[in-house]
């Protein structure tokens, strides 16, 4: 067993609970003890960043310490949201700044001390794992299906933060998705916005993006979408009704699920009956066609 | 909400940004790939682009000399709608050619619009902000966010009742909204330490 940080966020223990059970069930068969961080406190999401900097700052360095103290030098942290916090805070407690300073010290550590915890997302935890590691548990090969890879924003963006190295036409996920025998199609919006928090607020937006996004993966051929961020599911599964109201339906998958289906694990392990759009039966008609 | 930090609605914002983000908007050159790539910047949404956002920075700048001119380039960008129609999808920041970190700008000019009591007075400007409020109040109160209370106190305050009244049964369904508050975690370290970083300036990069 390797041990791994663990930053669930707010979303995998609600509307997301499928991305974190599906998460658990990959981690638990890849020998992976996901040890979540004591007491974590939430990242503030969009709203804490998009109003107050220094709320922000200290809400996820106040996550980073929690790992120090708790010996985990890295953090999985699988909501892209969550994630682009944590390393956003890293890079500002590298960069030393005098906030990073004095806020490590009322935190009771030291900035080089926090800035040493890594948080990773799920792509590059998933790709550290060599060859074969991932392809032996397959026992139902995804061959001939088609599958839409769907990076949204903070996965890649800034790769200043992110440390991204192919931003614009990334191929992380469609390797990923390779080594379980299905095919990503090329398309064009991977690393489009899905409207992110405005689901709420400003519903034409989630809408109008939504719809752009699920057009070019239909254009492309896609059986399915594949992502890894909670906000993106909500907007792109939750609201598909609505954007592409008596269309075909798109089932839209946490990379996890689409893992755990591959290696055949169950329906309930994966959280399938969480989604709006029913991943059955199109996942199974699909495979048949290809 | 924030409390004021001492002297900020002295400095330049262009000055409050690179603090915050360690970029200058001093070095934007205009040429408008911020705006290209904006998923927000067409009608109906950004009346000003992000590239004409950092102009009016850099002009705020460039009339040092004149206060009331510079106040006014000020104000234009701090009274726009567009920070807060901003998604915060980093693709300006990512592509600019001068490193400039557009997005973190943006952050800075909703920041200091609230301080200084400038935020954009539309409707939909208006109930953006409430949102970002009330979720980082509760995230700071709670230490969890959880939806559902979040999305009733959000149409609460803002009176959208009937948009998506559906929904929140579906999610039920689905697991997806929790009917209590289950979790919370202690923020009592966390609310020192921001009440700390507020007492002194924010330095320099
Ligand atoms: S991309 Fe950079 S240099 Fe170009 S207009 Fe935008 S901020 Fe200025
Ligand atoms: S971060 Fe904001 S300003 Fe920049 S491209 Fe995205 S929506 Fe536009």
């Amino acid at each position: 067993m390797t041990a791994l940080g663990y930053y669930p966020g707010c979303s995998l223990s609600g509307a997301a609970r499928e991305y974190d059970l599906s998460l658990r069930a990959v981690a638990a068969r890849l020998e992976t003890e996901l040890r979540e961080i004591p007491d974590w406190v939430c990242c503030g999401a969009t709203s804490a960043h998009a109003i107050d900097h220094n709320a922000a700052f200290c809400l996820a360095a106040d996550a980073l310490l929690k790992a120090h103290r708790a010996g985990l030098q890295q953090v999985l942290a699988p909501c892209a949201m969550c994630f682009s916090r944590l390393a956003t805070a890293t890079q500002e407690l590298r960069r030393n700044s005098s906030l990073a300073r004095q806020v490590a010290l009322s935190l009771g550590g030291e900035a080089p001390r926090l800035a040493q915890v890594q948080a990773i997302n799920l792509l590059t935890w998933l790709e550290g794992f060599p060859a074969g590691v991932l392809e032996k548990h397959v026992v139902r090969p995804l061959k001939g299906l088609k599958v839409a890879c769907y990076y949204g924003c903070l996965l890649l963006r800034p790769p200043r933060v992110t440390g991204a190295v192919q931003v614009e036409a990334p191929r992380k996920m469609e390797a990923i998705v390779a080594r379980l025998g299905a095919q990503a199609v090329r398309w064009s919006m991977a690393t489009e916005c899905c409207g992110a928090g405005f689901s709420l607020t400003d519903k034409t937006v989630v809408l109008r993006q939504g719809r752009r996004i699920y057009g070019a993966a239909r254009a492309a051929g896609a059986d399915l979408m594949v992502l890894a961020c909670p906000m993106c599911h909500s907007n792109l599964d939750m609201r598909q009704s609505e954007f592409a109201a008596g269309e075909a339906p798109l089932p839209v998958l946490y990379l996890t699920q689409l893992i755990g289906l591959a290696w055949g694990l169950s329906r309930e392990e994966l959280g399938l009956r969480g989604h709006f759009v029913p991943v059955e039966p199109e996942f199974s008609a699909a495979l048949a066609r290809g | 909400m924030p409390t004021p930090k001492p002297n900020s609605a002295a400095l330049p914002l262009a000055e409050l940004i690179a603090q915050a983000t360690g970029t200058s908007v001093l070095h934007c050159y205009q040429c408008g790939r911020c705006a290209a790539g904006c998923p927000q910047n067409q009608p109906g949404a950004m009346e000003i682009s992000p590239t004409r956002v950092m102009r009016l920075l850099q002009l705020e700048a460039a009339f040092a000399d004149d206060p009331a001119r510079a106040n006014e380039f000020a104000r234009r960008a701090l009274q726009s709608p567009t920070p807060w129609l901003c998604l915060g999808c980093q693709a300006c920041t990512t592509r600019c050619p001068q490193g400039v970190d557009i997005a973190g700008a943006m952050d800075v000019l909703r920041e200091q619009a609230l301080q200084r009591d400038l935020a954009a007075k539309d409707r939909r400007s208006g109930d953006i902000r409430t949102f970002h409020q009330q979720f980082l109040a509760k995230a700071l109160r709670r230490g969890r966010i959880e939806e559902l209370p979040l999305i009733l106190r959000y149409k609460l305050v803002r009176g959208h009742w009937r948009q998506d009244a559906a929904l929140g049964p579906a999610m039920l369904r689905r697991g997806k909204l929790k009917l209590k508050n289950s979790h919370s975690a202690d923020t009592r370290q966390v609310l020192k330490a921001i009440d700390d970083s507020r007492r002194s300036p924010r330095g320099g990069p």
